[in-house]
């Protein structure tokens, strides 16, 4: 594997999301590879300077345009038209398709089931055929038709 | 009832039956968050401070049109990151013909250079390409995980983690020696 798929797997690392197997492969490779070792060191140094640095204040001109806005503002999407459009999504338009699909499968594994006990061994006795036979007269038939 | 201390879609449903104060509350519970995130993205306070409005303006306007199943936090997010693309795009600073450099100038080191380790951060930042910062931001500063930053940067994981690592990969080779310098000064 190449330093740059190591670097990849530091990256992952350092986010806490790199597997225990992956992560011993990893440390493996960095005990070797100073390059690499140095990219964590710097990755992580990145994060300890970004970690102190202060929030900054929100402004409060922000706060006042912000709090004034449901006093200001008319809601989009609040006539009838809109909240049946969002009780269609939420109530029907999924749960409904979902259901007639659960049921669906579920009268097709009953249809399944009945079918394989019903197998080859254990067949009902077959219905009677009728055999219609035609009752033909003798033909006479000669060895030599000139004779 | 006490929405203070209520869950986000306890808020929602409040403020959608009309109770003005919900909004108040959800505010109060994102508006640093988002402002801090808008203002290391678009390094200018008046930029930052237009944004987070718009994004609370548009959260009060389709509160109706919400879908529950949604996170507001990651909603949130998703908009205000849209709303900052916008203005990035109004200022034309992604244009950027070099697809390869991950940096909208050509040697930030320059620009780095002589400052504390919060500008060095910030201009730094403002000078790495919107796709990779976003995700250094929203990794770094805002502890999103990678699925979460794929949500709100409308992306995949795999592009999320391939754009972190090569911000990363940046960030050490021009950044990081500006600190380790200003410490041994």
């Amino acid at each position: 594997m190449s330093c740059d798929a190591y670097q990849e797997m530091v990256s992952v690392y350092i986010d806490y999301e790199l597997d225990d197997e992956s992560a011993r492969t990893l440390f493996g490779h960095l005990s070797a590879c100073a390059g690499c070792r140095q990219f964590l060191q710097k990755s992580l140094h990145f994060r300890t300077v970004a970690s102190l640095l202060p929030d900054p204040g929100v402004p409060p001109s922000l706060d006042r345009r912000a709090l004034a806005i449901p006093h200001a503002t008319p809601k989009k999407g609040r006539s009838f038209i809109a909240a049946f459009w969002r009780r269609w999504r939420e109530r029907i338009a999924v749960p409904l398709p979902a259901a007639a699909l659960a049921i669906t499968l579920l009268l097709l594994s009953t249809a399944v089931a009945i079918l394989r006990t019903a197998g080859p061994g254990q067949a009902a006795t077959p219905e009677p055929r009728v055999v219609y036979v035609m009752q033909l007269s003798p033909i006479e038939v000669h060895p030599n038709p000139s004779q | 009832m006490n929405l203070k201390e209520e869950s986000d879609a306890r808020c929602l449903e409040a403020l959608r039956r009309g109770e003005k104060g919900a909004f108040n509350v959800l505010y109060h519970r994102y508006r640093l968050q988002l402002y801090r995130f808008a203002l290391r993205f678009l390094s200018s306070p008046s930029s930052a401070e237009d944004a987070v409005h718009e994004t609370f303006l548009k959260l009060y306007r389709s509160v109706e049109s919400l879908d529950r199943a949604d996170s507001l936090r990651h909603w949130l997010f998703r908009v205000l990151r849209n709303e900052a693309l916008m203005v990035i795009r109004r200022r034309h600073q992604s244009e950027v013909a070099d697809e390869e450099n991950l940096w909208v100038s050509e040697d930030p080191s320059t620009a780095l250079e002589g400052k504390e380790s919060e500008e060095i951060i910030q201009t730094a930042l403002h000078l790495l390409k919107p796709e990779y910062r976003e995700v250094i931001l929203l990794r770094e500063f805002e502890h999103l995980s990678y699925g979460e930053i794929a949500v709100v940067t409308e992306s995949s994981v795999s592009s999320v983690k391939s754009r972190l690592i090569k911000a990363r990969r940046a960030l050490a080779l021009r950044v990081v020696p500006l600190f380790e310098e200003r410490k041994r000064v």
